[in-house]
């Protein structure tokens, strides 16, 4: 049924419900698992100059080791269970473009994401990522609220 | 695993792609499948025109909903998925559909969506408002 699952994660408990959905999935139907952390580059106002571009990329150093202990907490629930997984980081200023494009490369037929916490003026609009992944992709999406 | 999924049937192109999907889900993870569709009421016009000629407006639109329906049920029948059927008159079908998965104990709804594009950006998105007010995971197929 599905052969190829594509699990986008921000490491948010949201993401991680997503996780534990899309593993089992995974599992059930034999697919194999990718994981992508998109890491997002904060915009420094201070761009030019040699010591802005030393903090930025240092921040951007941060994201990276913590998107690495995102990715290895989900492999590591994956193999716990038996699934196929694979996983990825990008940088990319644009999280859903570069999840279409993830997904486009590798023949994805299935999205699974997790939307986001459900409290005060969150429960009036899905998550911003979410909204614009629906927006772009022609593949199915799986939600986890 | 998505033991109960509930499939909305709307008549679109998109429709028909979500049931397939949701058929071969179903038929993969051994589940079972509630088939909705959720109809607007009858304008007030249309209801008179019933009450004088004989329930034809009603007719009409029951039969259309019973024609979705029953080609889920096929699909299903030869997928070896047992499909349950139901239309319902709404106004609301996000609510319709968040209800049903809660009172049916559905852990999976599948729905259409509205495809890539922004030209609907704008106007209520029902797999939005079922996301937003259901618990349920929502598979959205556009």
């Amino acid at each position: 049924m599905f052969n190829h699952i594509l699990l986008p994660t921000d490491g948010t408990p949201a993401s991680l419900k997503a996780a534990h959905v899309a593993i089992e999935l995974a599992a059930r139907c034999g697919s194999h698992l990718s994981v992508l952390h998109v890491v997002e580059p904060i915009a420094s106002p201070r761009h030019r100059g040699g010591v802005a571009v030393a903090v930025e990329l240092d921040r951007i150093a941060d994201l990276q080791r913590l998107s690495d202990g995102y990715l290895r907490q989900i492999q590591e629930l994956a193999e716990v269970r038996g699934a196929v997984c694979t996983t990825s980081q990008v940088t990319c200023h644009a999280p859903s473009e570069a999840v279409e494009e993830f997904a486009e490369l590798h023949d994805c037929d299935l999205i699974v994401m997790g939307s986001h916490g459900k409290h005060g003026l969150k429960r009036l609009v899905l998550g911003s990522q979410t909204q614009k992944v629906l927006m772009v992709t022609t593949r199915p999406v799986l939600i986890c609220p | 695993m998505f033991e109960r999924i509930l499939l909305l049937v709307d008549g679109t192109q998109a429709s028909d792609r979500a049931t397939h999907l949701c058929i071969d889900a179903a038929a993969a993870l051994g589940s079972h499948v509630y088939a909705l569709n959720v109809i607007s009421p009858l304008p007030s016009v249309n209801l008179l025109a019933d009450y004088i000629e004989g329930d034809i407006c009603f007719t009409r639109v029951t039969g259309r909903a019973s024609q979705l329906l029953e080609g889920a049920k096929v699909a299903g029948k030869a997928a070896g998925v047992e499909v349950s059927t139901e239309y319902t008159f709404d106004h609301r079908p996000d609510a319709v559909v968040v209800s049903r998965a809660h009172t049916r104990g559905c852990d999976l709804v599948v729905m259409p969506g509205r495809g890539p594009g922004h030209a609907n950006a704008f106007l209520r998105d029902v797999a939005q408002q079922v996301l937003l007010n259901g618990e349920t995971p929502v598979l959205i197929c556009p």
